[in-house]
């Protein structure tokens, strides 16, 4: 009875829980902060995307209050800009040490004066900030006023079997009950809510699409590889992500195209790398076996629906020849088979309705369930393990130390999918990038079922194996990403690094292919100088963080080195991170108290490269036009006859004037 | 002039749809197969999934029963809608000509996939089907009122689909699946097809009754 009353507790309570939205301590006499607009302006240009937020704060109190906006950290985001208009006021932000920057924004606001302050819980936890989310204070709102934010952040996108994905991430995963004690969130925008998208493809895009918001956005083709894309509505609710899929030409090549930024020829430069493979990975004929490791825990309340689906759509996909087995896990895990199962009509039904049927209840305790998987492997046969959550491991072992040791005994992949924002990534991604698998982060409003059949065509796929990219000719440094491990289906390979001088460069992939050795090789010039894409510089340093992180995860960098290493790359690129925030003030301020202004010389650089691409077509940035890379196609396409509404009535309609004639 | 219009389709009335020497299987018959194909695409696309589409890979019985398999419920929907008007329709019209565009279409829209669209790895849907019978009956009816209409409809669909690679109202299929128009027009083709031969070999069969 107890679970029955909690699991409608739940419900109730999520759809002003569950968002991001300003933030109200729990308990507080005075009104929310409302959200008066919320517009965001997108430009996905070429590989990464510049995400701008615009919001407009009103405080209805008679007093003069604090803002506080909670909001999930969208994937491999480098938050880079805020700027608060308070009044006559504009304040810009520079990125300091995390503990530096909250003492300096606490004494100008105890002073009462104007002052704001970004911050991450990116990795780790943080006291105060939701688990994976920024937090922006805002102070003071002063009583019956408005104040404005703008923030900015890049993120690099990848392409997937010629689809690009883009996720502007509101909806909160629910994942952290102790940042729900804390605060109370205001999630509804109240005069005008609004997206602009603008798509910047080097190669034709054949389609675009918002899922969930077809009817509304207005989509403006104005090149085969442009397009704009608006929703605007006059009121809004902050608790849904917002969701852009564009699908390339079908008929692409495989590539490899090079982003630079090389202000000076005698500096080193920065660069983007991004490989798109164009090889046949043909699918794998042979019978295998899938455990599914499925998170039931109580924050999946409202996704059990969407993974039971998925669950069912996946074993659909299997063959007569595969097996399967079910694990469930919340405060513990069991297995909901009896052993293997063998792929047949009758069992896909039976096991897909098993599934439909489970209840959200407790924690989240994935290590005893992936170890129950794993001791569930027979070794003669080919296993992939697909683990679904949404949570952040808080029962049993939670150390990645411990899931690396544990996933490096066996020969199993491991592919997960990561439901909502506040799901554990860097765990996450530990636990694909050890056992040679990948991970997926899914947004509720995604197209959940394609996200996880895409995954599906991969497993069942061959796979590039040991992959190596290396780079020769011009001498490259502080590169993430050159060990690949598996290439899967459709897969992009984004690399950044760091470079010396300009010159030609031999680049080659090497990997294995169905036990054969393969190279693919190709080269292109390295310009001396390059000023067009600026943000590379911090797409770059965010990357440097990342492996950091997952260094430190697994053991190979003490903690204090990696806090060390973390806070020292998030000032010299000004990035918030877990150790890093942003405080932002008024010119004189930081004039005062000598805070330096290299955020400011950061983004009047950044801005000045925007306005002269802002008016250009979009350029193709593929280098291996003379010499490419790979001879064949960069992704295969599942195909179907789309017999659409209009033309179903018109059938119908002429069927039925031929009956009627015939009579 | 109606009148006139009416009085020259009935000239081309095919008596032998009263029973005299058909060359054409029963109605019934044809309905129980516009049936059978429903049924089955409905039942093997919520319990078959991958077991039965066309795969460049596959057994070659996947060439038909690729049809009778879905990417979604919605794309199942609009197909197999779409698939009992016009298989009812064209099955009281003339059940042979039905049945060998279901058997032609069936084994050529595939193959047709296979040569024409290479990028296309893995396809299902009966709208292929749909194509080829929508075709069969507007060349078989095509002197009945507003034929003409339907025809520049469905030939400017299939026109535009080619030129622009995809759906005129894009579907959603799921991630990475496109609309194939190769499978339209090969369907299309098929359906105009097998009603030439038909009226060739055995005239024009326009239905007796309220023009006879």
């Amino acid at each position: 009875m107890k679970r029955v009353i909690l699991s409608i507790l739940l419900c109730v309570v999520t759809p002003t829980l569950f968002a991001a939205g300003t933030l109200t301590p729990v308990g507080a006499a005075h009104s929310p902060i409302q959200i008066r607009e919320h517009t965001v302006d997108v430009t996905i240009d070429n590989g990464f995307a510049r995400t701008e937020v615009n919001q407009v704060f009103f405080n209805p109190n008679d007093s003069d209050l604090e803002a506080v906006y909670g909001f999930p950290v969208p994937s491999s985001a480098s938050l880079s800009e805020i700027t608060i208009m308070n009044g006559e006021r504009v304040l810009n932000g520079e990125v300091i040490e995390a503990k530096e920057a909250k003492r300096v924004y606490q004494e100008e606001r105890d002073s009462g004066n104007d002052a704001g302050l970004g911050e991450c819980s990116c990795t780790k936890p943080k006291d105060e900030v939701e688990y994976m989310s920024y937090k922006f204070s805002v102070s003071p709102v002063r009583k019956q006023s408005e104040v404005k934010i703008r923030f900015v952040y890049y993120q690099p996108l990848k392409i997937d079997t010629g689809v690009g994905r883009y996720i502007y991430p509101l909806a909160d995963g629910g994942t952290d009950e102790i940042a729900k004690s804390f605060w109370t969130r205001n999630p509804k925008v109240e005069q005008r809510f609004a997206v602009n998208v603008e798509l910047k493809s080097g190669w034709p895009v054949d389609e675009v699409r918002v899922p969930g918001a077809e009817a509304e956005a207005k989509v403006t083709k104005l090149a085969d590889g442009h397009y704009k894309v608006a929703l605007d509505r006059s009121t809004g609710d902050l608790s849904k992500d917002f969701v852009f899929y564009y699908r390339l030409a079908d008929d692409l090549p495989g590539r490899v195209e090079l982003l630079t930024y090389k202000p000076k020829a005698n500096e080193p430069g920065t660069f983007m790398l991004t490989v798109t493979p164009g090889i046949d990975l043909a699918p794998i004929t042979s019978g295998a076996d899938y455990i599914f490791v499925l998170d039931v825990s109580g924050s999946m309340a409202g996704k059990l629906a969407t993974l039971a689906r998925g669950v069912e759509q996946t074993l659909q996909q299997f063959k007569p020849a595969d097996r399967f087995r079910i694990f469930v896990f919340s405060n513990s895990a069991r297995e909901l088979t009896s052993g293997f199962v063998a792929v047949s009509p009758q069992s896909v039904q039976e096991w897909s309705q098993k599934v439909q049927q489970l209840q959200p209840e407790g924690g989240t305790n994935v290590y005893d369930a992936l170890k129950d998987g794993l001791d569930g492997v027979e070794a003669d046969r080919a296993t992939s393990i697909l683990l679904i959550t949404d949570g952040v491991t808080n029962e049993g072992i939670v150390d990645p130390k411990e899931f690396h040791a544990l996933l490096k005994k066996y020969d199993v992949r491991v592919f997960g999918f990561l439901m909502g924002n506040n799901a554990n990534w860097p765990l996450m991604r530990l636990i694909a990038d050890t056992s040679g698998g990948f991970y997926s982060a899914v947004s509720n409003d995604d197209d959940i079922i394609g996200q996880i059949l895409l995954a599906k065509s991969k497993i069942t796929s061959e796979a590039l194996h040991d992959a190596k990219l290396s780079i020769s000719g011009v001498k490259t440094f502080d590169t993430t990403g050159e060990v690949i491990g598996k290439i899967y289906r459709g897969q992009q390979l984004v690399l950044f690094g760091r470079y010396d001088k300009g010159g030609e460069a031999n680049v080659a992939l090497q990997a294995k292919l169905t036990g054969q050795d393969q190279t693919y090789k190709t080269t292109f010039d390295f310009p001396e100088t390059s000023t067009e894409h600026p943000e590379l510089e911090r797409m770059f340093g965010l990357a440097q963080i990342e492996e950091i992180a997952l260094k430190e995860q697994v053991g190979l960098l003490p903690p204090n080195e990696s806090e060390q290493a973390i806070r020292d790359l998030g000032v010299k690129y000004q990035l918030v991170t877990d150790y890093t925030s942003m405080v932002v003030l008024a010119d004189d301020v930081f004039e005062k108290r000598g805070i330096a202004r290299n955020n400011k010389q950061r983004i009047e650089v950044e801005h000045a490269a925007q306005s002269a691409r802002a008016g250009a077509s979009p350029i193709n940035t593929r280098v291996d036009n003379n010499r490419p890379m790979f001879g064949g196609r960069s992704h295969g396409l599942k195909g179907g006859g789309a017999f659409d509404p209009w033309m179903v009535v018109l059938a119908l309609f002429a069927a039925a004037m031929v009956v009627r004639i015939k009579q | 002039m109606k009148k006139e219009r009416r009085l020259a389709a009935g000239r081309q009335c095919d008596l032998r749809s009263q029973g005299g020497g058909t060359p054409r299987s029963r109605p019934a018959d044809s309905r129980r197969s516009v049936v059978i194909i429903t049924a089955l695409a409905i039942a093997i696309t919520l319990f078959g999934g991958s077991h039965f589409e066309w795969t460049r890979d596959a057994a070659p019985w996947r060439i038909v029963t690729s049809h009778f398999t879905h990417w979604t419920y919605e794309q199942l929907a609009w197909d197999a809608l779409a698939f009992v008007g016009l298989g009812l329709a064209c099955a009281r019209r003339d059940g042979r000509a039905f049945h060998a565009t279901l058997l032609a279409s069936a084994i050529a829209i595939p193959l047709a996939v296979a040569v024409f669209a290479p990028h296309v790895i893995a396809y299902r849907g009966l709208s292929g089907i749909d194509s080829a019978l929508f075709a069969l009956l507007l060349v078989q009816n095509r002197r009945m009122p507003l034929a003409w209409l339907f025809a520049i409809a469905f030939v400017g669909k299939l026109c535009f689909e080619a030129a622009t690679g995809g759906a005129v109202f894009a579907s959603n299929m799921g991630v990475n699946v496109v609309a194939v128009p190769v499978a339209h027009l090969a369907g299309a083709v098929i359906g105009a097809l097998i009603a030439f031969i038909r009226e060739l070999r055995f005239g024009n069969l326009v239905p007796c009754g309220r023009f006879s």
